[in-house]
This record gives structure tokens, C-alpha cells and sequence, in this order.
């Protein structure tokens, strides 16, 4: 049987940041019939960075789609995607969602729980003479933690094996509001990856890569910062520069410095947001960034609380402490009149 | 007489600044902003424990044993580099099956310079690149590519690459063997 398959993948080009400095490939790995273990590999044409490739003659047997991403310079290659197609085997589809709706690969903050869906077909169930390879189909759930402050894994990462077990049926299923299995010494700052596969067993028609379906998370820390620039016991007339420092903000994401008079809070006159620094990128940010014009918003005397707010689509948190402002602009004279006769 | 008289002190306020104090300094959102409570790593860790738990009493605690064996993939392990010095492409290994002793550096360990699409590469080096076109079953190995093509394509001063469908395909090594050879091997 002979079929054309056209593969389309959600391209991520911009994985890691840096959109110009990654070329995408497509690989097509494919079943050799007299060879198991040596398939003939075929690299289609590259394609931009969304898009979709028609296989060439079609697919007999079995061939598997690879998306891989390569750096221009170093060579550095990362396996973004991977179809397996067949007109004999198993299907497997693979998706993972969070609150976080960027979909080119799947992310959220270490948290914050994602939820994996997987659809399986072609298993044999109502066969009992059918090969046992043909009854099941695997999945398999490794995580591996990235280096403090990389952005994905390195080539020689350990994956740690979170489950591995035989599906035997047909159909969706979905595992809600899973909580990261990475571990780390202190889990507010842990960074990495899950990856949930699904693969045929082995001798059942798939060569070479066997893989039927696999999906990636990546999970990022929690942002910190803190500001710095004033001091609480002083007071001031002036309201000196306030400077921010933040590590690993959430790649989309809004942090800025809120004011408010201590003692009325909500008074709209004497409050409000000001320093804004808001990444629309695909990995944690690090920035330090300084607030000049504070002393154009406190407009009243008094002690007011300014705090480093973080908001991202998880919620919104306080980075570091808050600081306190006290500003009185009253002009005080001494001095004496003497009149001697 | 002299008359002293001292004003002890004089004081006095006055606002330096005051701008229209019912006007919002920075015209933005005023919404209430809810802030959560920052997680530590005791209570991640605790989450973590309560679902590892859940998991064993689903499994009965039973230990991960390996059903398939999954390697561990590079694409640049699957490659091999075509390089100018200024720039790279990559074609699989298996796919550049004549390499003439002058050309022999243009096959390089590692990248140098910047990578180029296929297409873009082999545009600008068409003077050293051949391609030879062969149907799957060549590059699967169930086919001789043949004496006279061989020679032919050994024969131009070029560095071969094995295209299929116009994309550039590993050849297996059974396809360099005559049959005849290949018949004495078994």
C-alpha cells in the first residue's frame, strides 16, 4: 500500500530566542526492507519557519518525520518534532496544554500543573491470533532538568524515566493538572523539560526509530527580583532613581512597580504603576532596569509602599521586598532676627 | 537700650509641588491587582510527593522496567558536513558516494562559518557538487547502482551526492556490490 502523506509541523525556530540563528530540517527516516536496523535516511527540503512538506513518492511501508532545529554556527541540533507514518501500525497523537496558550512547544512555570492528551488507533484488540507486538503500544514519560540559567537540554543530559507502560487500548485519554516531576535542590528555580512518547513495540513493522508520537513541556521557574535605590529611614524631597533587578522572568509577562500611599491604599489619586518591562519571548528573561520619574508620581506627602509586581497568565506575585518611600517637601526655615538699638 | 529680640524660629510649609491631586498620576489601569502568595520549594515538593503517591497506589508501586529501549538521537551524528569555510550545508551520511582526492576537503569534521539551505549551497557550489539520482531501491541496498554509472560518476572530478526525488539520500553499501559479488559474499 502506497500513500502521500503531507506532514505540517508547528515550527519553532525561535525555541531558543534567537530567531535568526536556527535553520529548520526535515528528516525522513525510511523503513529499509532488507536492512532493519539500517534505514535509509532522505533530508527533504528545508522549509520557513511555518509551513508544510509533501513527502516525495508518497510513503510505503513505514517512514518517520523528524523537525529538527540546527544552530548556523555551532551545529547544536534539537529534535523539535517527530511523526511516525505507516499504513500498517499504530497511530498516536500526543498533545499537552497549560494556562499558558503558546503552542509551539507547550510550556509553563514549575507551579504550575499541564495537562497530556493522547489518542491512540490501530491497536489489535479483537484479534487473538494477531502477533502480540500488535496489542499495545508504550508510553513513556521522562524529565531531565536543564543547567542553571540554559534554556534547553544539553547533549549530555541524564532523562529520568517517570513512567513507562503498555496502553492496550484504543482512544483518548487525558492525565489533568500534573505537577512536574523535575527535581532540584530548591524547585522555585528548577528548569527543564518533560517529554511524553508514545511507541509501537518492536517488530511490528517499525524500523529504525519506532516512535509513534511525542510531545515536550518545558517548565521555567519562578521570576525573582528586587528593588533598590531608597532608603526607608530617609525622607526625601526628591525621589532618587529606583533600580530593578530580575532573574528568569516568565517569557511572556508584564513587571513593573506599583505605588501606593501606605495608609490609602486605595486611594487612586496617590497610586498607580509605573516601569514596565514586558518580554514576549520563548525563554525566561534576566534584566536589571531603572525607574526615573517616581518623583513625578508621589505627589502627596506622606510614606509610600512601592513593590515589584510580576504578572504573568499564572497570576501575579511580588518579587523580593517592597520598599518604602517617604516623601516630604516641606521646605523648613531656622534662623533668628536680631535688631540691636 | 539695646533691645534684642529673637524670633526663635520660623516656620513655615509649603508644598513644592502639587499637581492636581484628583487627576491619577499615570492615567493607568487602577483594576485591583490580586497578588498571589509566592510558592516555596517545601510546598512544590509537597505537591510532587501527594501525585508520586497517587501514582504508586495506581501502579501498585510496581518498578519502571523498560519495554523498548529509546536511543538517544543527533541529526549532526546522521550528517555529513559539505563546507566551504564560509559556509555549510548538511546531507546525510551515506549520501556523498565519490569523494576525488582534490575535493577531499570540502568534507569537513565540524561547521564552519554559517549554514545554508541545501538548495542555497548547492547553487553556489555547482562547480564541485554533483548530484546522481537514484530510486529508493538503490539507496535501500535491493539494487546495484550499476558498473557504468559508477564509473561515470567517478570519472567527472566532483564530489557525488545521491539524490532521491531531488533530496539528498543515504545509500546503503550492499548497492556498490555487483550482484555476482554479492552472491560470492553469501
Amino acid at each position: 500500500m502506497k500513500f502521500t502523506v503531507s506532514i505540517l509541523f508547528a515550527l519553532t525556530a525561535m525555541i531558543h530566542g534567537d530567531e535568526d540563528s536556527y535553520r529548520n530540517r526535515i528528516i525522513q527516516i525510511i523503513e529499509n526492507p532488507i536492512n532493519a536496523n539500517n534505514p535509509t535516511l532522505r533530508f527533504l527540503n528545508p522549509i520557513a519557519a511555518n509551513g508544510s512538506s509533501t513527502a516525495p513518492e508518497g510513503v510505503e511501508t513505514t517512514s518517520v518525520f523528524q523537525l529538527w532545529t540546527l544552530h548556523e554556527t555551532t551545529g547544536v541540533d534539537y529534535l523539535l518534532d517527530e511523526k511516525t507514518v505507516s499504513s500498517y501500525h499504530p497511530q498516536a497523537e500526543i498533545s499537552i496544554t497549560s494556562l499558558d496558550p503558546y503552542e509551539a512547544i507547550p510550556r509553563t512555570r514549575v507551579d504550575s500543573p499541564f495537562n497530556v492528551t493522547y489518542n491512540v488507533s490501530g491497536i489489535v484488540t479483537n484479534d487473538p491470533e494477531a502477533q502480540e507486538a500488535a496489542k499495545s503500544v508504550v508510553f513513556d514519560h521522562r524529565v531531565t532538568a536543564y543547567r542553571p540559567g540554559e534554556t534547553s537540554a544539553d547533549g549530555g543530559s541524564a532523562y529520568t524515566t517517570q513512567e513507562h507502560s503498555v496502553i492496550t487500548k484504543n482512544g483518548e485519554t487525558e492525565i489533568s493538572g500534573k505537577i512536574t516531576k523535575i527535581v532540584a535542590p530548591d524547585l522555585t528555580q528548577v528548569r527543564g523539560e518533560e517529554i511524553f512518547s508514545i511507541f509501537a513495540n518492536p517488530d511490528f513493522g517499525v524500523v529504525g526509530a519506532s516512535l509513534l508520537a511525542s510531545a515536550r513541556v518545558q517548565v521555567w521557574p519562578i521570576a525573582r527580583g528586587s528593588i533598590s535605590g531608597v532608603d526607608s529611614s530617609r525622607r526625601y524631597a526628591l525621589v532618587p532613581e529606583i533600580k530593578i533587578s530580575t532573574v528568569d522572568l516568565y517569557p511572556v509577562s508584564n513587571t513593573y512597580l506599583r505605588y501606593y500611599k501606605t495608609d490609602d491604599p486605595t486611594n487612586e489619586a496617590t497610586s498607580g504603576v509605573v516601569g514596565n518591562y514586558s518580554p514576549n519571548t520563548v525563554v525566561p528573561q534576566s534584566r536589571d532596569w531603572s525607574v526615573r520619574d517616581l518623583d513625578s508620581r508621589l505627589i502627596e506627602d506622606g510614606e509610600y509602599t512601592v513593590e515589584l509586581l510580576h504578572e504573568t497568565v499564572f497570576n501575579t506575585l511580588r518579587l523580593g521586598s517592597v520598599a518604602l518611600i517617604n516623601v516630604d517637601r516641606t521646605i523648613r526655615l531656622q534662623g533668628g532676627v536680631i535688631s540691636a538699638e | 537700650m539695646k533691645v534684642t529680640s529673637t524670633i526663635a524660629l520660623v516656620a513655615f510649609s509649603a508644598l513644592a509641588v502639587c499637581a492636581d491631586e484628583k487627576k491619577n498620576a499615570t492615567g493607568a489601569d487602577l483594576k485591583p491587582i490580586v497578588i498571589s502568595e509566592r510558592p516555596t520549594h517545601a510546598a512544590l515538593v509537597k505537591r510532587q510527593n501527594k501525585e508520586i503517591e497517587h501514582n504508586k497506589q495506581k501502579t501498585g508501586g510496581a518498578e519502571i522496567k523498560p519495554v523498548v529501549t529509546i536511543k538517544k538521537r543527533s541529526l549532526m551524528d546522521s550528517s555529513t558536513i559539505l563546507a566551504t569555510g564560509s559556509n555549510w550545508a548538511i546531507v546525510p551520511k551515506g549520501s556523498v558516494i565519490h569523494i576525488p582526492d582534490h575535493l577531499k576537503s570540502k568534507i569537513a569534521s565540524k561547521p564552519q562559518g554559517r549554514l545554508q539551505d541545501w538548495p542555497v549551497f548547492l547553487r553556489a557550489n555547482a562547480g564541485w557538487i554533483h548530484l546522481h539520482s537514484i530510486p529508493l531501491k538503490q539507496a535501500h541496498g535491493q539494487e546495484f547502482l550499476g558498473e557504468e554509472k559508477m564509473k561515470a560518476y567517478k570519472s567527472i572530478g566532483k564530489v557525488v551526492v545521491a539524490v532521491s526525488g531531488g533530496h539528498p539520500i543515504s545509500v546503503a553499501p550492499q548497492a556498490f556490490i555487483p550482484p555476482a559479488e554479492e552472491a560470492d559474499k553469501k
